[in-house]
């Protein structure tokens, strides 16, 4: 009787704690070569997969991993020339949102620059593991931030500082109510098609990690 | 070049046109005259008279009539070899005319270096000559990635036995209670990655000033992780490691380069000090334009040529081609590079005289501009002795 009484709840997310962010992350390493870091991931916690080549690129475009380590050179050559560099450019415009650390024995050309600096972070291979644990820890906090996903979204449809935010609470809203329509209604008229796509990809990779959690 | 007498410079003999060689500079391994510091009139302990100039060249192989400092080896000396005995006025006016010569070539020389560093410092004739150079190095440095991959499994091994058998919230807190043959391997694993990072910078001298590289840094900081890598090595070798003075600036920069530059000075600083009794002393200075930093250590003795020459590819001093044997000469040079395409420079000083067993201090002193600036600006000076 007196349901018109109750408020309806509006759905929240709570961030969940890094022991939590760990125990759910999934880890990908794609490396020719052997990962010796591989095993004291597992042993400290990390769900972490080797592919030595890519083996599914569906699963990468799909966002299937919290975050990727990459070796630059020596896989994906059946995808890109440039192998692991573009395996990353390729992946980055078709999953903006998708965390990677770069990582190389590369030769020091700049040509591979412009590639080290589409990822998220980037290593040295020789570099000790306590530096590829901070890089990692670094990006699922990232990849669990709903803040992260906002400010993406917002910096894709060409936003300045001041716009994301004024904007980053109702994109947060939107996510946390796995609402499209509210990202049509406040960026649909001012951005182009294609930044447009960008949002929504990223928009959906949120919503995949928020829903899981919230 | 004609000169009356025999003279030794810039590590050539040239025999004179007017007298014959002595037969017992011929058949001499010691060469006192050679290398001798004392400047001035001297004799040998075969009793043959020489001249040190004041370039550190050397007139040889004569005896000076009435010099009375010779004693028994010099009245043997003259007795067997008159053809070589030069009267007073003779000698002074060779001696005359020999430094108006050392000081024609110096500013000749100056002359010529400046016109080559306004030629050289033209943008285009410096990346062509880069890529000249890059390739007669890639050539030679083929090895450099197998080299790499090697040095990353020895440190990653070592990292994973680290990681698993000691407590520590940092890798630095483990390496505390590692073993010292742990130590060793993880910290030669350091090295070896920073020395191949010369080569980077060797072969790709434009990373120096590229955008994404250069970021606000602790300066003191910098310095100070080399000074850990370097410690290691430092006490298996028996040198004292040490640092003075204070910085506290940041600095805007390619950090990476000024870590070549760091690593480079330290290396020469170990590899050429004595085998005991040696020091290595890091000072750092804030300026209100730049940050200083001197490497101070023992090192042999570089002429005043050297003191230039070193900054040039693949060249070293004499002397410390006669102490080392390997060294690729290119350490200074990429240092020289890397600064001054920062707008800052290197210089070296050392002391007059030798302390201990014929060595010398050598202070390197580097200057870098708080902010680093792209590359338009001359050096203020490049390898010039101080």
């Amino acid at each position: 009787m007196f349901d018109f009484l109750k408020k309806e709840k509006k759905p929240t997310y709570v961030e969940p704690s890094f022991q939590d962010i760990k125990k759910r992350a999934r880890i990908l390493i794609i490396d020719d070569d052997v990962f010796q870091y591989l095993e004291l991931f597992r042993s400290n916690g990390y769900n972490v997969e080797h592919w030595k080549d890519v083996d599914n690129l569906d699963r990468l475009e799909r966002g299937d991993f919290d975050v990727i380590l990459l070796d630059i050179q020596g896989v994906g050559k059946k995808i890109s020339d440039d192998q692991g560099a573009g395996v990353l450019q390729h992946l980055k415009r078709k999953n903006p949102s998708q965390l990677v650390i770069a990582y190389s024995n590369a030769d020091f050309t700049m040509r591979y620059q412009q590639f080290f600096s589409m990822a998220d972070a980037s290593l040295e291979k020789s570099a000790d593991y306590s530096q590829f644990q901070l890089q990692l820890d670094d990006l699922l906090k990232r990849r669990f931030d709903i803040d992260f996903y906002c400010r993406e979204m917002l910096v894709a449809a060409g936003k300045g500082p001041a716009e994301i935010e004024r904007l980053m609470p109702e994109i947060k809203a939107s996510i946390v109510s796995a609402d499209k329509s509210k990202i049509e209604a406040l960026l649909g008229d001012s951005i182009s098609v294609e930044q447009f796509g960008a949002v929504v990809s990223i928009f959906s990779s949120a919503v995949t990690i928020v829903g899981g959690i919230g | 070049m004609r000169f009356p007498l025999h003279t030794f410079s810039l590590g050539e003999v040239n025999p004179g046109y007017m007298f014959p060689v002595p037969s017992s500079c011929d058949s001499c391994v010691k060469r006192q005259c050679m290398n001798s510091d004392k400047q001035g009139l001297s004799h040998c302990s075969y009793g043959v008279n020489y001249y040190v100039a004041s370039n550190g060249s050397v007139i040889f192989g004569f005896i000076l009539a009435g010099y009375n400092s010779g004693g028994g080896a010099y009245k043997k000396a003259r007795g067997l070899n008159r053809d070589i005995l030069l009267q007073k006025k003779f000698y002074e006016g060779c001696v005359s005319e020999w430094e108006q010569l050392i000081e024609r070539s110096i500013s000749e020389r100056a002359s010529v270096e400046e016109r080559a560093k306004e030629f050289l410092f033209d943008e285009e004739v410096r990346n062509g000559l880069s890529g000249e150079l890059r390739e007669a190095i890639i050539k030679g440095l083929s090895f450099v990635h197998d080299y790499r991959q090697m040095n990353t499994q020895i440190s990653q091994s070592v990292n994973i036995i680290i990681e698993k058998k000691y407590d520590g919230s940092t890798i630095e807190d483990k390496l505390k209670t590692a073993t010292d043959e742990e130590r060793a391997i993880y910290w030669a694993s350091k090295l070896i990655d920073e020395t191949l990072r010369v080569t980077k910078y060797l072969l790709y001298p434009e990373w120096v000033t590229d955008d994404s590289k250069v970021a606000e840094f602790r300066f003191h900081g910098l310095i100070f992780k080399y000074f850990k890598i370097y410690e290691h090595r430092c006490k298996r070798e028996g040198i004292a490691l040490r640092h003075r003075g204070e910085s506290y600036t940041n600095i805007v920069a390619n950090s990476e380069a000024v870590g070549v530059v760091a690593q480079a000075l330290l290396d020469n600083a170990v590899k050429y000090s004595p085998a005991c009794a040696a020091f290595i002393e890091i000072y750092f200075c804030d300026h209100e334009d730049h940050v200083e930093m001197a490497v101070k250590s023992l090192g042999p003795r570089l002429s005043e040529h050297d003191k230039v020459n070193i900054f040039e590819p693949f060249k070293r001093g004499r002397e410390a081609e006669k102490m080392q044997e390997e060294g690729a000469g290119f350490g200074l040079y990429i240092s020289s590079l890397i600064l001054s395409r920062m707008g800052g420079d290197v210089t070296v000083s050392q002391s007059k005289n030798a302390s201990q067993k014929g060595f010398y201090e050598t202070e390197f002193t580097v200057n870098i501009p708080l902010s680093t600036q792209r590359w338009g600006n001359l050096p203020k000076t490049r390898g010039a002795p101080k």
